[in-house]
């Protein structure tokens, strides 16, 4: 009872618990430990002030949620509903659907799931709630779990992490991606399918076919957004972190030129409340990096991979381990660290026991990518709580059915790496 | 006796060979006497902050790159101007020198850091996506050389004709494959593991930079240890650096094999050219105003 | 009273101003980027240093007096489960807490700010001091409004923020 960590964590989960902010608990946890150990106080905010100063994939947060909120008051979203609506509102479950696809599209643009919540998932939840049609719950909660796929569909920042500490290919990696991307989608687009059915979500109206075309025109300045990013990403003209600026500005463009529909007080608003999400959703991830210290500092990690390493296990009771072990971690962990962290411990392990480290590295980033929706760490549970104002419990009821459907896919991309590796192999990929 | 407690903070992966290398030729090499805790991948003081982290007595040591001293001793930006050191034999003799005395005098004082050795970690090329190979300064003018972000690389690549790109090093990968830099200045190892070579088609062997890092210990903690402790410490220090060369040297040649081998067209450009073009602009810049009188010329002079 | 309140509400409207006016300095700037770098073939730098402190700054200053305690995410799932008279009690706990951590740490933290004055940023050159300063009315916030929670447990004037009401009262919705 006496050691510093433990105290820490009970500190911090006390404190959650009782309903302080999270980030800040984190922080005060940091400090306190730091305290408890004779260390310098001064470690914890400097770690805070130099992580989220050196940390330049974080950037794109909040221009993303920028260019969700002048699509929002520009007639962009609008749009977008009517011409989804028009396209799948007949089938039950149809806007789920559309979330869906939306995030297999948006994840084609980045390559951070946090990216891909934050900067479609507003848009979408309002599309989906506008008329009372799902609840703010479950819209919140598909939103989260859609928003998984983005690192797993290139481009990817956690491959390209694991790329650097497990020794593979970067390019090999993010075509393993694909084929799992897709699964995972496909699954939860059955799960929405068959929640949609059992709680008997309404149906809309049915577009005549001759409205379509007047429907898809009006929506296509809006439609044109993930071309014009991918084009400009794999063009070369800009960064996917810069993308998230080009997002933002052509909207605004959209929004004046074609529509007439912002105002500078209404841009000056939208500006405002991104910039409060932002702070918001800013504290938590300085919260995170405060914590990453202790837990390194800890050698948690490490401890925990040893632990791993002492049974001796069949391949299957291996991969079987691995799955569970991540999962976990994943609930207490941000991504990065486990990364990071562990990866290049089980390494050697994953050699010796013969697993492609390929096919191991979409394993290792789909687990890392459940942890953003596992509570009580879950940051893309934490960002559509805040940008739904729903209570955190609600969401998490709400997400369970997901989490099965994508560990259901996460057991097919662990058991067939051959599925794993088809892409990679029709590219040259010998493993 | 207490044992003496070092903790140690690097950028490198926990499963690099180099980390490999410090655990057993520095940390294994130390003995019962020190408990030496390493810590990997900026994993627990982030890259560039271990100078502060060892002058507040956060950290004791860590294995720095030379710009990191820069704001505090901007005389040591010296040892960062490319086209210094012409070879590794060149480098390694001037390190084993005394030349460095004043300088490394100065460090003491003015950082309250000792430097203990400079091992080597490579030499850096260019390694670039085009159709011709680079020979000259001409030759780079409007390509786009991703260069590490701050202010001294980005000046490397300046004085060297090109157009320095800032683009973090986990970014570089994709940057390079979609067009938005041309090329980066990484040597065989890091080109390697990083897989540019991938989505690169030329390597030029400039050697613009011959590398070495600073493994460095708080002057405090270094006072605080008894004569036999420290002596023990700077064994260790050259041990790991021998370890250090042997490795990095070896490295480069298996693979510059394996990277000739995934079809990268590696030559040697116009160096001679180079390095007039280069010294001439940093002789002009802000940057030669710091360096320490006539050290240049001695340093020359050791390679002659 | 009103005079203090009126003040306190024009000091909040300037705060606002300098949040949004941050942001919208990192979204040009990375225009500026992607134009100077793509299109005019130009070296940049200083645009993601500029970019980086915006971000930091944004934080940091509008947590301190920006975000509104609705805004802040917070596990309700217990305490929106308990008793009124328990979250009082929470309250005061958190609250005493977190003004508690930040207040007693903030001359270290203070130390490390100060001794940063030797450190430069690598573009625009400025001391990190500058740079890091944010840290002290952010700590300074989180101190005062944990303090005001504790009070408003303690005297029962209602929490500063209300779990059940904040999904009506969001501004997404
Ligand atoms: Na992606
Ligand atoms: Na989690």
């Amino acid at each position: 009872m006496t050691d510093p960590f433990t105290l820490t964590l009970i500190l911090i989960v006390a404190l959650s618990l009782f309903g302080a902010s999270v980030g800040l608990s984190m922080m005060a946890g940091s400090f306190v430990y730091l305290i408890l150990k004779g260390f310098d106080p001064s470690i914890a905010s400097e770690t805070m002030l130099q992580g989220l100063f050196n940390n330049y994939t974080l950037l794109a947060i909040p221009l993303f949620i920028l260019a969700a909120d002048i699509m929002n008051i520009g007639s962009l979203a609008d749009r977008l509903l009517r011409f989804a609506q028009a396209l799948v509102g007949r089938f039950r479950g149809g806007l789920g659907h559309v979330n869906v696809v939306s995030s297999l599209i948006f994840s084609g643009m980045s390559g951070s799931a946090v990216a891909d919540a934050v900067g479609m998932g507003k848009i979408i939840i309002n599309m989906m709630t506008r008329d009372g049609k799902y609840t703010h719950s479950y819209a919140a909660a598909i939103t989260a779990a859609t928003a998984t796929v983005g690192p797993i569909i290139p481009p990817s920042i956690p491959m390209v992490l694991y790329a650097i500490v497990a020794d593979q290919s970067v390019g090999f990696l993010f075509a393993a991606g694909m084929l799992p991307g897709l699964l995972m989608a496909l699954a939860m687009g059955i799960m929405n399918y068959v929640i949609a059915r059992k709680r008997n979500f309404p149906v809309d109206e049915v577009v005549p076919v001759r409205e379509l075309p007047r429907i898809t025109w009006q929506a296509m300045p809006a439609l044109m957004l993930p071309v014009i990013l991918l084009g400009g990403i794999y063009g070369g003209i800009m960064t996917p972190t810069e993308a998230a600026a080009v997002a933002a500005a052509y909207a605004l463009l959209i929004s004046v030129v074609f529509y007439r529909s912002v105002s500078f007080s209404e841009f000056y608003q939208a500006l405002l409340g991104s910039a409060r999400s932002t702070a918001s959703v800013g504290v938590l991830v300085a919260g995170a990096i405060t914590f990453n210290y202790v837990i390194t500092r800890e050698q948690l990690p490490i401890s925990i991979a040893e632990f791993v390493g002492q049974f001796e296990l069949s391949t299957t009771g291996f991969l079987i381990l691995i799955n569970v072990l991540f999962l976990v971690l994943g609930m207490v962990l941000e991504g990065g660290a486990i990364l990071l962290i562990v990866v290049p411990i089980l390494v050697p392990s994953v050699q010796a026991m013969g697993i492609d480290l390929v096919h191991f590295g979409v394993i290792v980033v789909v687990n890392a990518m459940l942890g953003l929706i596992t509570p009580p760490y879950g940051l893309l549970l934490f960002i559509t709580a805040n940008i739904t104002g729903e209570p955190l419990m609600r969401i998490v009821k709400d997400i369970w059915p997901f989490i099965l459907a994508l560990i259901g896919a996460l057991i097919v991309i662990t058991f067939v790496p051959d599925f794993v590796l088809f892409l990679p192999r029709l590219l040259g990929y010998q493993g | 006796a207490d044992k003496v407690e070092l903790i140690y903070s690097d950028t490198v992966p926990e499963n690099d060979p180099r980390s490999v290398i410090l655990k057993e030729a520095f940390g294994a090499c130390l003995g019962d006497g020190f408990d030496f805790q390493a810590y990997h991948g900026a994993t627990l003081f982030k890259q560039g902050t271990e100078l502060t982290a060892m002058q507040r007595g956060n950290l004791d040591m860590g294995n720095l790159a030379i710009f990191d001293f820069y704001n505090q001793v901007p005389s040591t930006s010296v040892l960062g101007t490319p086209f210094l050191f012409r070879d590794y034999d060149h480098m390694r003799a001037v390190y084993d020198s005394t030349v460095l005395a004043d300088l490394e005098a100065e460090i003491e004082e003015k950082a309250d850091v000792k430097i203990l050795a400079y091992p080597y970690i490579g030499a850096r090329h260019l390694g670039y996506k085009g159709d011709k190979e680079i020979m000259t300064p001409a030759d780079l003018a409007g390509v786009k050389l991703r260069m590490p972000p701050g202010e001294g690389w980005q000046f490397v690549g300046t004085a060297m004709g090109a157009t320095p790109v800032p683009v973090p090093f986990t970014e570089v990968y994709t940057a390079m494959q979609t067009g938005a830099i041309d090329g980066q200045d990484n040597g065989f190892p890091a080109t390697y593991s990083m897989k540019f070579h991938e989505v690169m088609t030329h390597m030029g062997t400039t050697s613009h930079l011959i590398a070495a890092n600073e493994l460095t210990i708080g002057l405090e903690k270094w006072n605080s240890m008894t004569a036999d402790q420290q002596a023990k410490v700077q064994e260790c220090a050259d041990n790991f650096e021998a370890a250090l060369d042997a490795e990095t040297l070896k490295l480069e040649k298996d693979l510059r094999a394996k990277i000739e081998e995934s079809g990268v067209n590696v030559y040697m450009p116009d160096n001679a050219a180079f390095q007039s073009h280069v010294l001439g602009v940093y002789k002009d810049s802000k940057f030669s105003a710091d360096w320490p009188e006539g050290l240049v010329d001695a340093i020359v002079a050791i390679g002659q | 009273m009103s005079l203090f309140t009126s003040i306190l509400g024009c000091l909040g409207r300037r705060a606002e101003n300098i949040l949004a006016v941050l942001l919208a300095s990192m979204f040009f700037t990375f225009l500026l980027q992607i134009v100077f770098r793509y299109f005019l073939n130009l070296p940049v730098g200083w645009t993601v240093e500029w970019v980086t402190i915006a971000w930091l700054w944004g934080i940091l200053f509008g947590f301190a007096f920006v975000v509104r305690e609705t805004d802040i995410i917070r596990i309700d799932v217990i305490y929106s489960m308990v008793p009124r008279g328990w979250r009082r009690a929470m309250d005061v706990v958190t609250g005493l807490t977190l003004a508690g951590v930040f207040l007693y740490t903030l001359p270290a933290s203070w130390d490390y700010i100060d001794f940063m004055m030797r450190e430069r940023t690598a573009y625009i050159r400025v001391p990190y001091f500058w740079v890091f300063l944010v840290y002290v009315p952010f700590a300074l916030s989180v101190a005062v409004r944990g303090l005001m929670n504790a009070w408003a447990g303690i005297t029962g004037s209602g929490p500063t923020f209300n779990t059940e009401a904040s999904a009506e009262t969001h501004d997404y919705d």
